[in-house]
Formats: C-alpha cells, sequence, structure tokens
C-alpha cells in the first residue's frame, strides 16, 4: 500500500517538474517570436499561423493551407511586406478537433500569431467564443458552413467563397436555366453533408424557384453499397442531383448509379467535386458528371497563375488544383489586410492585440479587391468575400468549363 | 512522525499545483488540462481494465453519454455545472451497468467484442437522436461558471480540471482499500477462484463498469464544458483506443499508470512534432515526417505490449532507482575505503 502512494507522489512530481520545465520552455519561446516592439536594424517578422490536415481523412485538399504559406513564402522571395518578413508556420491539424484546439492555443499565444488560417468545421464552431470574446485573432477558416459565418456575431471568424448552402443554390440555379424541373439531394449522414442539406429544405429554396425538391437522400458516411439510395432516385427520376459529398464517395454514387442505370450527367458535386481520381476510377462512367468551380482552372493564364509558376521554379508546388488557389487567395487577401494596417500606422507595427483588431477590420474592409484573376474580385464585409462559381462537367476524361460564372443572390 | 511527513509533501504538491497557472501561458495549460481530463477517464478505465481485468473499447461513448447529458441538462434546465456533470457522471454509471452487462458470460476478446458493439451504438445515438444530441452538429454549451465566476480561459478551467483529476485520483487510489477494490483484483487474478472465496463475479464486473464508467461520464462532461460544444467526433472509436493506449504504456493496474498514460499520450503528438521539427530542417520532408508521427504511436505500443508490459508505471521509479544506485554506489565504496584503510 504504501509503495503505491510513493508512486502515486512520484507521478504528481514529475507531472510538476515536467509542466515546470515546458512552461519554462514556452515562455522562453515566447519572448523570441511575435511582432513585439522593433529590436535593433532589422524588422520584426510578422507571424501568421496556418494548420491543415496534413495527414489525415480530408489531406486530398489540404492545398488550401500550402497555397497560403506558399503565398507568404512568396511575398518574403519578393522582400516581404514593406520591408517586413514574414514568419509563416503550417501545422498538421490531423483533422482532430483536440489537436486542431492544441495548435490554436499554440498559435495564439506561444508564436503570438497575428493571423491563425485554421481548418475543420468543428474546431471553428468550438473555438467560436476564444476566437471572439477571449484572444480576438482574426480566424481564416477553411470551413464552408454558414453556421460560423455572421459578422455580427463572430466578427473575428473569416470563410472564403460560397458557403456549401450557397453552392447548393448555384446549382439549382444552373440546373434551372437549364430548365429542371424536379430536382434531388444525396448526402452523407456527417454535419458536412446533412447540416447545409437541411438548412436548404427548410428554407423551401428550392420551391420559391420554381422547381420541386422530391428528394434529401441520406447515407452513411463509409457506406460501400448505394445501390439501394440511387434506386430510389432512378424511381423518383428527377432532372438533377446535388451531391453533398466530396471525392472518395462521389466515386461511389457514379459507380452504383452506373449499375443501376442513371446516367454520370444527373449529378452535381460541390467545391470538393474535382478531381482526376474520379475520372481515374471510373473512365467513360464519369462523363458528364458536373462540379462547381469557385477558382479559375489550374495552369490557365491569369496573373496569379504566374506568380503562382514563378514560385515553382525555385520551390516545390505541393498541390497543383483549385484548392491551392483558394488558400494562395486566401493569403493575397490577409497579406493585403497586414500591408493596410502598416500604412496606417506609418510603417509601424502595433502591439500584437491591437495589430489583431485591426488586421480585422481591414479585412472586413477590403472591397473590389482583384485577387491576381483567380476569381472574381472579393468584397469581404460578408466574411465569404465572393458569390460566384463556375460549373465543370467531365467530358471526354478531361473537366471541361461550361457556361459563365453562376451568381448567388446574397 | 510519517503522516505529518507526507502532509508537509501533499501540502508542497498542492501548493506548486495551484501556481501553475501563474506562470504558464495558454498553450500549456491547454495542454495540462486536456491532459488533467485525459487522466480523470484514464484512471477510470483502470479501474475496469487495469485492476478488475475487464476490457472494454467503449470508454469514448460512456465519455460521450457523459457530455451529452451534462449539456443536455445545462442548457435546457440550466443546471449548476457541477450537478450536471455529476448528473452526467451517473447516467454514464448507468449505461456502463447496460452495456457491461454481458461480462457476465463474456471474457477477453468476446468482451471486447461486446464493449465495441456498445461504441458503435451509442455513436449512432449521438448522431441521430437529433433532439436531444443535435445531431452531427452537436450542441453549444456556455462557459462553467459558478456564481458569476467563469471558468472560461484556460488558467481557470485549470482549477477546475486538476481538481477532479486530484479527486479522481485520490478516490481511485482509496477505492482498493476497500472490500470492493480488492474483490476487484481477485475477480482479475482468476475469477473461478473469486467465486468460491464468496465473491460475486457478476456483481463486483457490473459495479467496476459502473465505477469506471462514472468517470468516464465526468471526463467526458469536462471535455464537453472545456470545448463548450459537444460532438460525436469528440467520442468516437479512436479515442477509446487511445484510452486503452494510455493504460498499456501507462501500465496497467497501477493509479500512477494512468496518469503517466494520460499525459505521455495527451503530449506525444507534441513531441514527436517538436522531433520532426528539428529533422525536417535537415530533411525537408514534412508529408513524411507528418505520417512518422501515426506511425511512431502504433510502434509504441507494440514495443510496450512486447517490452515493457507493466508500462511507464515501472519504467519511471526504476530509473529513479538507478539514479540512486549512482549515488549510493559511491557512497558505498568510499566506506569500504575506509574500512580497508
Amino acid at each position: 500500500m504504501h509503495f503505491r502512494k510513493r508512486k502515486i507522489s512520484l507521478a504528481l512530481v514529475i507531472v510538476l517538474v515536467l509542466s515546470l520545465v515546458v512552461a519554462g520552455c514556452g515562455s522562453a519561446g515566447s519572448s523570441t517570436s511575435g511582432t513585439g516592439g522593433s529590436t535593433g536594424g532589422e524588422k520584426d517578422k510578422i507571424t501568421v499561423g496556418i494548420w491543415g490536415t496534413i495527414t489525415g481523412p480530408d489531406s486530398d485538399v489540404n492545398g488550401m493551407s500550402y497555397g497560403t504559406k506558399d503565398y507568404f513564402e512568396f511575398i518574403n522571395s519578393k522582400g516581404g511586406v514593406d520591408g517586413y518578413k514574414y514568419n509563416a508556420l503550417l501545422l498538421d491539424g490531423k483533422y482532430q478537433m483536440e489537436e486542431e484546439i492544441k495548435l490554436f492555443k499554440r498559435l495564439s499565444t506561444v508564436d503570438k500569431a497575428v493571423v491563425i488560417n485554421g481548418w475543420s468545421t468543428g474546431v471553428t464552431k468550438a473555438l467560436r467564443d476564444e476566437i471572439n470574446n477571449v484572444v480576438k485573432v482574426p480566424f481564416v477558416s477553411e470551413t464552408m458552413l454558414s453556421d460560423v459565418i455572421d459578422p455580427q456575431k463572430y466578427p473575428y471568424i473569416f470563410t472564403l467563397g460560397l458557403s456549401y448552402e450557397d453552392q447548393i443554390k448555384a446549382a439549382m440555379l444552373w440546373a434551372k436555366s437549364k430548365g429542371a424541373k424536379k430536382v434531388a439531394f444525396l448526402h452523407n449522414d456527417a454535419e458536412y453533408g446533412t447540416a447545409p442539406t437541411t438548412n436548404v429544405e427548410k428554407e423551401k429554396w428550392v420551391a420559391s424557384q420554381g422547381m420541386e425538391l422530391v428528394a434529401n437522400i441520406s447515407y452513411p458516411m463509409k457506406a460501400t453499397d448505394l445501390t439501394s439510395q440511387l434506386l430510389s432516385i432512378k424511381k423518383l427520376n428527377p432532372d438533377y442531383v446535388y451531391i453533398q459529398d466530396s471525392v472518395n464517395n462521389i466515386i461511389a454514387i457514379l459507380r452504383d448509379a452506373a449499375k443501376v442505370g442513371v446516367p454520370a450527367d444527373k449529378f452535381i458535386g460541390n467545391f470538393y467535386g474535382v478531381s482526376p481520381i474520379i475520372i481515374q476510377n471510373l473512365g467513360d462512367k464519369a462523363n458528364g458528371f458536373k462540379a462547381l468551380q469557385m477558382y479559375q482552372s489550374w495552369g490557365s493564364d491569369f496573373p496569379a497563375m504566374k506568380d503562382i509558376e514563378e514560385f515553382g521554379k525555385s520551390n516545390q508546388i505541393q498541390k497543383k488544383d483549385q484548392y491551392y488557389l483558394k488558400g494562395w487567395v486566401e493569403g493575397m487577401l490577409i497579406n493585403e489586410a497586414i500591408k493596410q494596417v502598416i500604412k496606417k500606422n506609418n510603417g509601424k507595427l502595433p502591439e500584437l492585440a491591437e495589430f489583431r483588431k485591426q488586421v480585422r477590420d481591414a479585412l472586413e474592409g477590403i472591397k473590389d479587391f482583384n485577387p491576381g484573376g483567380a476569381t472574381g474580385n472579393i468584397t469581404y464585409a460578408d466574411h465569404k468575400g465572393f458569390s460566384t462559381t463556375k460549373l465543370l462537367e467531365i467530358k471526354n476524361g478531361k473537366y471541361t468549363e461550361i457556361d459563365d460564372w453562376v451568381q448567388v443572390t446574397k | 512522525m510519517v503522516n505529518k511527513k507526507s502532509l508537509v509533501k501533499w501540502a508542497v504538491i498542492a501548493a506548486i499545483l495551484a501556481t501553475v497557472p501563474l506562470y504558464s501561458g495558454n498553450y500549456i495549460l491547454s495542454l495540462v488540462n486536456l491532459a488533467a481530463i485525459a487522466v480523470t477517464g484514464a484512471v477510470g478505465l483502470n479501474i475496469l481494465t487495469g485492476y478488475t481485468g475487464q476490457i472494454s473499447l467503449g470508454h469514448a461513448a460512456f465519455m460521450g453519454v457523459g457530455a451529452y447529458v451534462a449539456g443536455y441538462l445545462m442548457t435546457n434546465y440550466h443546471l449548476p455545472f457541477l450537478l450536471a456533470v455529476l448528473i452526467g457522471g451517473i447516467a454514464s454509471a448507468i449505461a456502463g451497468i447496460i452495456f457491461g452487462s454481458p461480462s457476465l458470460r463474456l471474457k477477453g476478446l468476446y468482451l471486447a467484442m461486446a464493449t465495441l458493439a456498445s461504441q458503435i451504438l451509442l455513436e449512432y445515438v449521438f448522431k441521430n437522436w437529433r433532439s436531444v444530441t443535435g445531431g452531427v452538429s452537436g450542441m453549444y454549451i456556455e462557459s462553467p461558471s459558478i456564481l458569476g465566476f467563469s471558468f472560461g480561459t484556460d488558467q481557470r478551467f485549470y482549477y477546475l480540471a486538476m481538481g477532479f483529476a486530484l479527486i479522481a485520483i485520490w478516490t481511485a487510489s482509496n477505492l482498493f482499500k476497500t472490500k470492493t477494490g480488492r474483490a476487484f483484483i481477485a475477480i482479475r487474478d482468476r475469477d473461478i477462484a473469486a467465486e468460491i472465496i464468496g465473491i460475486s463475479s457478476f456483481k463486483y464486473k457490473l459495479i467496476s463498469f459502473a465505477i469506471s464508467s462514472f468517470y468516464a461520464g465526468v471526463a467526458g462532461s469536462l471535455l464537453a464544458l472545456y470545448l463548450t460544444l459537444v460532438v460525436p467526433e469528440s467520442f468516437v472509436l479512436s479515442v477509446s483506443i487511445q484510452y486503452v493506449a494510455m493504460v498499456i504504456i501507462g501500465g496497467p493496474g497501477t493509479i500512477a499508470g494512468a496518469i503517466y498514460g494520460a499525459i505521455f499520450v495527451t503530449l506525444l503528438p507534441q513531441g514527436i512534432e517538436y522531433i520532426t521539427n528539428i529533422l525536417a530542417q535537415f530533411y525537408p520532408m514534412e508529408a513524411l515526417f507528418a505520417a512518422l508521427r501515426d506511425m511512431t504511436f502504433g510502434l509504441l505500443i507494440i514495443l510496450f505490449l512486447l517490452f515493457e508490459p507493466k508500462g511507464l508505471s515501472d519504467i519511471i521509479p526504476r530509473i529513479g532507482r538507478w539514479f540512486k544506485g549512482l549515488f549510493l554506489k559511491k557512497g558505498g565504496e568510499s566506506r569500504n575505503l575506509s574500512h580497508i584503510q
């Protein structure tokens, strides 16, 4: 008995020592980073914190994080912003909520980041109070769920591009323009799938556009066989079916749709439905499948692409897709806001809390900003930036643009 | 004399623990808070797995039951959070009794399967009983507060998390001085022999499930209060496996083991990241090193099972003794020399 007691107290002592050591490291680290007052002749670095799913279930779209990181490196290679270089930290959130929370705390307190570029819907929701009321740090999230987009309620949270709900609406508007009368939604049972489709259904938006929503079908996130759901679709025979899901399940849906005889050209995917993997897996069966594209096609001719190509000459570009472009544009917006703040303060950096507040205000004030032609002009007052998207269709094994930009009414 | 000495020791420990938030930043405190919550949960699982010998792959789901019940009571009935946490714990204990009942007939791998089923079943309930759980979107809860004093910051939450962890450690270590605690150990060591000496194996297994789940429920409620959000993804199977790993790595059947294991598993990603960041300066292959992290985690569990089945709770005192031995050896030699002279 006595031995166990000793063991417990020994455990506690070790915990104490460890926490002291770690605390020591933490405070030592914090004194060397951040954006505090000027030290000698060299200008301070501006810390920007980024995390994404470098490894984990949705790492196929992590170009969004690499793109932002690379943009700051690109600016650094050009001499920085007003002579200030960026310290852009890219970390792995692993799509695990606890890990992402640790990273937020680390970036906001130890690294003293001026802006944080975070990842998942779950963590954005969990940190909403801390971001807006405690730390007060501009937080550009990769989520597109409208729950957290509210400039009044959550003044420090920014997203970029159409919310999932807006994406559904954009696709439906396009369908309407093609004379569609009946449409259906197909989605996974995770929040990502359920919440946006349910929101649009509750709003009765489809009916307001003179179309009928014949079904809103859910399936398990990790389903391997979707034939029963697709048989229901076949029976209801809608003109178009919107899929609120990402690459892996889209493949399963199109595969089973071909099995039961529903053609791929009835299906429209969201922003996460553009991937060469779909074509590789399905071959001809993918022909006709459509997905949304909010950014210009990778490799086409526009100024931001030229910058990326220039950057790519001396650096390795991890992901060459529209998700990378999204990250790159996020970097441009953050840089633009910081540039404005430095100008406002006559070339000096304000102290951290003030810096963060001014960057937030500057982000919100961005108006008609041209992101190097990567997408339409951005006005950030609504914290979403823009509301236009294109549709791509797989034709002969290649994503091809169809029609022009679709605008969702704000 | 001994009492006085130990009193002083505990007073010093308490004083140091009480002052941790004064010299630690938010990041460190968030790590400590998450570790303290994990300690509460791991001590609970250790009662079931380490002391009673019943494996459970549903620990995260039981945490979820506590979190959802506490969250529901706080948001809909505005119950004080301490009461809500307590009721959350009790609800988990009841769930533990229900899902632990197959332990009468099942052992080892089969019991693991049965508890795995409870994990999957409860996860399904969390996701689909939308009117109560909020479905996959989960439910928001307010930061805990007592009489207007809010625990919404890391500094303040530290006292809450650490307080609960200390109570969990203290109650668990005293549990094994009681008849019930000893009955658990008897069942673990040989259940038939325990039955022969008059211990109702079924009754005590269920009690063990109930107590363990109570701890899980409290830990889950604390996690929900810390995140101010209850979502199904906080209580998935991989979290259950992490808790089993805490018990294995820490050392099953020791309270100290649960503490070491919980801290080790919580801080492991940060430790590995620290090392990979250093390595990445020499070999810039971020993605590769990131993948290395998960491999290290798996590898550690295998290595512990193979070479150190008693876990950290055996290794750390051994290192302590080794250091002690170094000094004693020197002292011993000098004594010998003096003898020769």
